[in-house]
């Protein structure tokens, strides 16, 4: 330990210009920011930012003259020829940079309190109190900072190379935290720290990096003089631990990127089935916790052949543009789709096409584009007679807008999907409206409006996914009602009894989902308003509803988790996917 | 002679530099109270050999005994018995020589202040001077006294006179390395000047292609030659002879 304090204190007085030269730094910035800076605010504000900004540079500095300068000169050639153990000569570049680190520190901090005293008052100390305690949690950087300096400093031969080198080491590690955040999240890690861990986080990195350090100068010091030992020693474990870490995540990125149809942990998101029905495509996802939704896998199934192919991995299907319901697809229209970075869902990679033949599907691939993506968004829930359009106000609020022939009828409405305020209905030039006295049919031929149904309670309506019905809600109850004539297609549903829901799905035009309320593991009922067929199906409730395909009925995950086809009447026709 | 006579014994030793092979298979024993001065030509690898022994280098074959112990695994237990004098001396340039032998002095604890005075007289080192203001040969000198000053049972010097003008030369090697001699301490030196070795070293070791190629009384080489007793020519007689 003597050693130790020898060769420390030898360093701090061998230092002593470069301290001085930084405490007189210190103290003339603190005085300029006193002498230019106009209110008491901004001088407390920016003597604040000053000490933090110097004490990390002064930290950085030390740390980065730590071997360098040394090393260059050949000085610690000679100090290694003394009978000092590598373990001393380290212990006591660290002490050096502690130290003189911390003298610094608190040099700044005094000179800041004592300008404060000298030109202030109680209300600037205050602020500047404030301000410097707002720092504070910056402090757990300055070892990361220090130790990176050093390791740094231990593979380069001057100080300004080791501060350059360990800014970027820093910011190495920095730039692969964002991607690996991203991966992480796909894989159900949350890598965003409380302050707590964050500090913990630093001050473990801070002690991976000495020790980094210390391994790297004492193989060094085996083989004095040859720096690349060093170089060597200081480089492979941070190459072989990100190597693994990256390698290790990627596997892992990629085993639960992988979504199976067959995995019992998989989650059908949505559905959309071609016009005959014979088709499947299904967005799959696992059910992980976490920071980010994992994304889904898109995966093509036949029901005839119980052939199955993935389509994107990750990828998801365009569905209608105002409504978010599925979009029926066959030989002239196809299924579209995106396909998704495996790193983030919102990178768009690619976009397909899946056309629906007699006897199997032919997928088309071509590289994302805006213009091509937005020429595919559709709708199927407005009518050939009218377009749609969204306008904002001069005053700020959303408008829906309907044309036909000509003419516009504009309705203000803020929520996100427009034609839950406005309706074009199957009968040219009727629009169905929500009004503040209730759902009103407005004629635009003539600008009249005829009363339909009170005003729903949930301020909205809820087209079907053909626009052909509405469902609404009232206090009490649930009710579809055919959008083009206002009248209700059934007796109400008690709402203390029904969750309701639209099934989606082929040519659904206005098939509901009952589920009981408050029943746990209670069975769905699946009723055709336009046929008048009702059953029970006993399905997932943590997987999407019921999907129609076409004439051949409704394809869901039953309770057990298996994918059926049941045909319209309810029978089951096919386990299409035991899981 | 003897193992327990002997103060360093090295077998096989190995060392390169990544492809350059610099010692190989090399063989050396320096009895207790030799002075033996290693020569051979320039880059051949006597200064390599001198960081082994101080435990600055660890070899990549063989053993390495150097007072009983392992400069690879003891370097500082070794340097604390032996006085070296590196081919590059640096010292911060603002400290005082006086400073630097106070510094050094507590990392040994043979310390010796009357044998600090005795060598700094010897050489005639100007202590209060700044190492900033020191000429190559009092820097040499200063080095002398480091590595002198401790006592040390030891002493490897790698070239300790390069620097020195001939008059300090002649003076330093006789009076130090004679001192020495009488002392019955152990010397191995690194110098091209033959003249030097012939006043104070008593056998030599011929150092070429990685090994010891020869190792003798200092007369058995000297005799070597083809005008008598003359190191000089019988050196490069014998380089030339290992020459292909």
């Amino acid at each position: 330990m003597n050693h130790v304090f020898a060769l420390t204190r030898r360093q701090l007085r061998e230092a002593r210009l470069s301290l001085a030269v930084a405490a007189l730094a210190t103290s003339a910035t603190i005085g300029a920011v006193h002498a230019w800076f106009p209110g008491p605010a901004a001088v407390s504000e920016a003597s604040a930012l000053a000490i933090s900004v110097l004490s990390a540079l002064w930290t950085l500095y030390f740390a980065s003259d730590s071997f360098a300068g040394d090393s260059a000169s050949g000085r610690l050639a000679t100090l290694s020829t003394l009978p000092i153990s590598t373990r001393a000569l380290w212990a006591s570049r660290l002490g050096f940079v502690a130290l003189a680190s911390l003298a610094q520190i608190v040099w700044a901090i005094a000179v800041g309190y004592g300008a404060q005293f000298a030109f202030g008052d109680v209300r600037s100390l205050e602020h500047f109190d404030d301000a410097l305690r707002s720092y504070a949690p910056w402090a757990f950087a300055l070892p990361v900072l220090a130790s990176a300096a050093m390791l740094a400093s231990l593979v380069v031969e001057s100080a300004l190379a080791a501060m350059v080198g360990s800014l970027l080491l820093l910011g190495g590690f920095a730039a692969l935290l964002a991607p690996l955040t991203r991966v992480l999240a796909v894989a159900g890690v949350d890598l965003r720290p409380s302050v707590e861990q964050a500090e913990l986080g630093a001050a473990l990195l801070a002690l991976l990096l000495l020790a980094l350090g210390a391994h790297s100068f004492a193989r060094g010091q085996r083989r004095l003089g040859a720096r690349r030992v060093r170089v060597f020693h200081a480089a492979w474990p941070i190459g072989a631990v990100l190597l693994a870490a990256g390698v290790a995540t990627a596997a892992e990125h990629r085993r639960r990127l992988a979504v199976e149809l067959d995995d019992p942990q998989a989650r059908i998101r949505r559905a959309s089935a071609s016009s005959d029905g014979r088709f499947l495509a299904l967005e799959v996802a696992h059910d992980f916790r976490g920071a980010g939704a994992p994304p889904p896998n898109l995966w093509l199934l036949d029901l005839d052949s119980d052939a199955r192919e993935v389509l994107a991995r990750p990828g998801e299907l365009l569905d209608d543009r105002y409504l978010h319901f599925s979009l029926p697809w066959d030989l002239r229209t196809p299924l579209r789709a995106l396909e998704l970075s495996s790193l983030s869902q919102r990178e768009l990679v690619g976009l397909l096409e899946v056309t629906a033949g007699e006897a199997t599907w032919e997928v088309s691939r071509q590289p994302a584009d805006a213009d091509v993506l937005t020429s595919w968004l559709s709708t199927r829930a407005v009518p050939e007679w009218a377009s749609v359009a969204r306008r904002r106000e001069p005053s700020g609020a959303g408008a829906t807008i309907v044309r036909w022939r000509e003419r516009d009828f504009a309705t203000s409405f803020e929520n996100a999907v427009p034609l839950r305020g406005a309706l074009p209905t199957s009968v040219a030039g009727r629009v169905l409206v929500l009004r503040e006295q209730g759902l009103m049919h407005h004629h635009m031929e003539s600008g009249a409006e005829t009363f339909v149904f009170p005003r729903p309670s949930s301020g909205a309506m809820w087209p079907s996914p053909t626009g052909a019905g509405v469902l609404v809600s009232t206090p009490e109850a649930h009710v579809v009602l055919d959008a083009a004539t206002g009248a209700p297609l059934h007796e109400p549903w008690l709402r203390e009894r029904w969750a309701v829901s639209w099934i989606d799905g082929g040519d659904a035009a206005r098939v509901v989902q009952l589920h009981p309320v408050g029943v746990a593991n209670a069975s769905s009922r699946i009723v055709d308003l336009d046929s008048g067929v009702g059953f029970d199906v006993e399905r997932a409730i943590d997987q999407a509803p019921a999907h129609r395909v076409g004439s051949r009925g409704y394809v869901f995950v039953r309770a057990d988790g298996d994918l059926v086809w049941v045909d319209l009447q309810g029978r089951l026709v096919k386990v299409l996917v035991e899981r | 002679m003897s193992a327990s006579e002997a103060v360093v014994v090295v077998r096989g030793l190995g060392v390169r530099f990544g492809r350059r092979r610099v010692l190989e298979r090399l063989d050396l024993e320096l009895v207790r109270g030799s002075v033996t001065a290693l020569v051979g030509s320039n880059g051949v690898g006597k200064s390599t050999l001198l960081r082994v022994l101080v435990g600055a280098l660890a070899p990549d074959a063989g053993s390495t005994r150097v007072l009983g112990l392992d400069p690879a695994r003891e370097g500082a237990r070794v340097r604390a018995r032996v006085g070296y004098v590196p081919d590059r001396f640096e010292v911060s340039e603002r400290t005082t020589a006086r400073e630097w032998l106070e510094f050094v002095a507590r990392f040994y604890p043979t310390w010796s202040r009357s044998e600090q005075q005795r060598v700094c007289e010897l050489t005639a080192l100007d202590v209060a001077q700044r190492v900033a203001e020191l000429s190559k040969g009092a820097r040499a000198k200063l080095a002398l006294v480091a590595a002198l000053a401790h006592e040390p049972e030891l002493l490897l010097l790698d070239e300790p006179f390069s620097g020195l003008d001939v008059a300090s030369r002649r003076a330093v090697a006789s009076a130090v390395l004679g001192h020495l001699r009488d002392a019955g301490r152990t010397v191995l030196l690194v110098s091209h000047s033959t003249t030097d070795l012939e006043r104070v070293a008593d056998r030599v070791a011929l150092l070429e292609a990685g090994r010891i190629v020869r190792h003798d009384d200092i007369e058995a080489f000297a005799a070597h030659g083809r005008r008598g007793l003359d190191l000089e020519a019988a050196l490069l007689g014998i380089e030339q002879e290992s020459c292909p």
